[in-house]
C-alpha cells in the first residue's frame, strides 16, 4: 500500500499548492491590480509557472522510481 | 422535485443493471470479444459495454430535459456531446483507429457546445468557470484557445485509465459524484444533469468490476469522459472537475509525455507493464517503455494482481473526488 501513501500525498499535495496558488492571485493579483488584462496575464503567468514545476518534479519522480525498480530487478535476478 | 432526483438517478441505474448483461450477450453473439490480458488463460470477454451505458444514461437524460424545461437546452447539448464521444469510441471498437484520428474525431465534441452558446447564449454560457477563492471567472480569449480540450480532454483522459477492471467506472462514478455534490452548491436544478451518468454508472459497475464480465471499450471511456467534461462546462465546474480527474490527467500526461504524442495502444511497440507467468503485473525496465500510472504504482508496490492495482486507483480517485468535493466549498457564494 506505499504506492497508496506515495501517489494519494501527490495528489493531496497537487491540490494544496493549486489552492495556495489561487490564495496568493487572490492577495497580490486581484487585489493589487486593477487592469483586467493585466490580472488576467499575470494570473495564467502564474499558472503556468505552477504547471512546469509540477511537469518537472513528476518526471523527475516518475525516472527515479522507475530507475529505482530496474536497479531492485536487476540485483534480485 | 425530490422525486425528479430519485428518478434520475434510480432509472438509470435498474436499466444499466439490466441491460448490461444483454449488451455482454449481443456482443458474444456477433463475436465482439477481446481477451482479458491480465487474467489466466487469457479469457475472452464481450467488448464495448459502453454501449449499456449509453443506452442507459441517454433516455433519462432527454427524460429530465422533458421534466424541467429549465434543462432543456443544457440536457440536449450533453446529449450531443456523449452521443458524438459514444460514436467514435464505437467506430473505434470495431475498426481500430489511430490514436490520431481517435484524439482529433474526439475534438467534434465541442461542436454542439459552441453552437448551443452562440444560439442560446442565455442557457449555454461558456468561458465563465467557477474558481475557489476566486469566485467566477470571465476567460473571454483563453476559455475559447482551450475549449476543444473541455469535453476531448476528460473524454482522453478518462479512456488513456481504462487499463484494468472496473478503473473507469468506479473512478468516473466518483468523479460524478463529486460533480453532483458540488453543483447543489452551485446549480441545485443542474444536478439533474449528471444523475443518469452516476445511475449507469453505478447500474453498470457491477459487471464490470475484477473480474470482469465485460469490458468498457472506447464507447464507454470515451462517452463517460465527454460525458463529465461537457457536464462540468455547462455547470460551470470544469475547475472541480479537473480536481477530481487528478489521477487521470496525471496519468495521461505522463504517457503523453513519454511516447511523444498521441499513439494508441495497440500501437505501442513496448507494454509499460509486463504480465508474469503467475499473472503478476509488472513494470516494464525498458527505458523506452511508456510511463503509466500503474507503472509507477508497480515500481513503488513491486508485483501485484490486476485488482490489487485497480483497488489503488480507485482509491486514488475517490481522494481526489473527495478533494474536489472539498474545492466546492471554496466557491464564493
Amino acid at each position: 500500500m506505499r504506492s497508496l501513501a506515495v501517489f494519494g500525498a501527490l495528489v493531496l499535495l497537487m491540490w494544496l499548492s493549486l489552492i495556495a496558488l489561487l490564495y496568493v492571485i487572490d492577495i497580490l493579483v486581484i487585489a493589487a491590480v486593477e487592469e483586467s488584462w493585466a490580472r488576467s496575464v499575470l494570473g495564467l503567468a502564474a499558472f503556468m509557472c505552477w504547471v512546469s514545476g509540477w511537469y518537472r518534479a513528476l518526471l523527475t519522480l516518475s525516472k527515479k522510481l522507475i530507475e529505482r525498480w530496474t536497479r531492485r530487478a536487476s540485483s534480485e535476478h | 422535485m425530490v422525486l425528479e432526483y430519485i428518478f434520475a438517478l434510480l432509472a438509470p441505474a435498474a436499466a444499466a443493471y439490466a441491460l448490461t448483461p444483454r449488451v455482454a450477450r449481443l456482443m458474444r453473439s456477433l463475436n465482439h470479444m477481446r481477451p482479458d490480458v491480465h487474467k489466466p488463460g487469457r479469457p475472452m470477454v464481450p467488448y464495448s459495454g459502453g454501449v449499456a451505458i449509453f443506452a442507459s444514461s441517454m433516455p433519462f437524460l432527454l427524460a429530465v430535459a422533458l421534466l424541467d424545461s429549465a434543462l432543456v437546452v443544457r440536457a440536449c447539448v450533453l446529449a450531443a456531446v456523449i452521443s458524438i464521444a459514444f460514436a467514435v469510441g464505437l467506430v473505434d471498437d470495431f475498426k481500430v483507429l489511430s490514436g490520431r484520428a481517435k484524439t482529433l474525431l474526439s475534438l467534434l465534441t465541442v461542436l454542439p457546445l459552441i453552437v448551443a452558446h452562440a444560439v442560446q447564449p442565455a442557457h449555454v454560457q461558456l468561458g465563465r468557470p467557477l474558481v475557489p477563492l476566486l469566485g467566477r471567472l470571465r476567460l473571454t480569449v483563453v476559455y475559447w484557445i482551450l475549449l476543444p480540450l473541455v469535453a476531448a480532454g476528460p473524454a482522453n483522459v478518462v479512456n488513456m485509465l481504462d487499463v484494468l477492471n472496473g478503473v473507469m467506472p468506479a473512478t468516473s462514478l466518483a468523479a460524478a459524484i463529486a460533480l453532483a455534490l458540488s453543483a447543489i452548491l452551485v446549480d441545485p436544478k443542474g444536478v439533474l444533469l449528471l444523475l443518469p451518468l452516476v445511475g449507469a454508472l453505478a447500474g453498470y459497475l457491477p459487471y464490470n468490476k475484477w473480474p470482469a464480465r465485460v469490458l468498457n471499450g472506447d464507447s464507454g471511456s470515451l462517452m463517460v469522459g465527454a460525458y463529465v467534461g461537457a457536464a462540468a462546462a455547462l455547470l460551470h465546474l470544469e475547475f472541480i472537475a479537473a480536481v477530481a480527474l487528478i489521477p487521470h490527467i496525471l496519468n495521461g500526461a505522463l504517457v503523453i509525455v513519454s511516447v511523444r504524442g498521441f499513439k494508441e495502444h495497440r500501437q505501442m511497440k513496448e507494454r509499460p507493464v509486463v504480465v508474469r507467468e503467475d499473472y503478476k503485473l509488472l513494470p516494464s525496465t525498458s527505458p523506452s517503455a511508456p510511463i503509466s500510472l500503474v507503472r509507477l504504482i508497480l515500481a513503488v508496490d513491486g508485483p501485484l494482481e490486476e485488482r490489487q492495482v485497480a483497488a489503488r486507483l480507485i482509491a486514488l480517485g475517490l481522494i481526489s473526488s473527495a478533494l474536489a468535493t472539498f474545492t466546492a466549498l471554496l466557491i464564493p457564494r
